[in-house]
């Protein structure tokens, strides 16, 4: 009885002294360029987190020459996200690693990128 | 047992599936000194994605998201080390037990059978945990002959 009553009060006491994982907010933009490949009609990326999904692609927009770029919003208690970039719905880096991207301490991380090399 | 070698035998499942547990699907939800740095979580947190995951079965699960998404990353991540050492071995079984019960009918059922063999697996080791204890290799058998 004492031994079962020890291991409750050890229990709870853990249980209140942590709980749920602290999330922030983070905004990444990701910066894509496709300098020199051609017939580049769709750019997009997929991932882990929302508002990405490994099934479908979300839509960078032109930024500037060759340049995409998307700005994603996200809560996470992460310290990375995982993408990979697609051009026209095929991936890049086949039957390799995700790309990993690790969140600055700011709100905000720039991550730039070339289609298919990891630098 | 009558003979050491069932005792083994016996033991087995117990133990890759203490350790599972433990070391893949607990630490990776539930903060543990194993668990992926990356993943940042702080001793004994659950993952902040969890409650929402809970949260979704509806119901009782809904109003108590934090205390199931708690309870069910601890039997696990916790759950699965005293499993695998035969510590509090009926205790750890009946949390690991409950957690695999929901996780079958709460949310893996809707994906197919196929979906749900991890956690039945789970859920037989530790159902027959429950029933016989760790047997000889684990420390609750050590403690039981001490006393």
């Amino acid at each position: 009885m004492k031994k079962q009553s020890i291991f409750i009060i050890v229990f709870l006491v853990l249980m209140n002294a942590s709980c749920v994982q602290k999330s922030y907010t983070k905004t990444v933009v990701f910066y894509l360029d496709v300098k020199g490949i051609k017939n580049v009609k769709k750019v997009g990326i997929r991932g882990n987190d929302k508002p990405l999904s490994w099934d479908y692609d979300y839509d960078m927009q032109l930024d500037k020459d060759s340049v995409y770029k998307a700005t994603l919003t996200d809560k996470t208690g992460y310290k990375f996200t995982t993408v990979k970039f697609t051009i026209n719905g095929n991936f890049e880096l086949k039957d390799k690693d995700n790309r990993k991207v690790y969140f600055s301490n700011k709100d905000t991380t720039v991550y730039r990128a070339k289609f298919d090399k990891i630098e | 047992m009558p003979f050491w070698w069932q005792d083994v035998l016996f033991a087995l499942p117990r133990i890759v599936c203490g350790y599972l547990l433990t070391a893949n699907f607990g630490a990776a939800k539930f903060g543990l000194p194993w668990s992926p740095p990356d993943n940042n979580l702080g001793l004994f947190e659950v993952a902040f994605w969890f409650p929402n995951d809970v949260a979704g079965y509806g119901g009782i699960f809904a109003t108590f998201s934090v205390f199931f998404a708690w309870m069910g990353a601890f039997s696990e991540a916790v759950g699965g080390i005293f499993l695998l050492l035969g510590f509090q071995t009926r205790i750890a079984s009946f949390l690991i037990m409950s957690t695999m019960l929901v996780a079958i009918f709460m949310q893996q059922i809707q994906n197919g059978l196929w979906n749900c063999l991890p956690a039945m697996g789970f859920l037989w080791v530790a159902l027959f945990s429950l029933i016989v204890g760790s047997g000889r290799f684990g420390v609750d058998y050590l403690i039981s002959k001490k006393q």
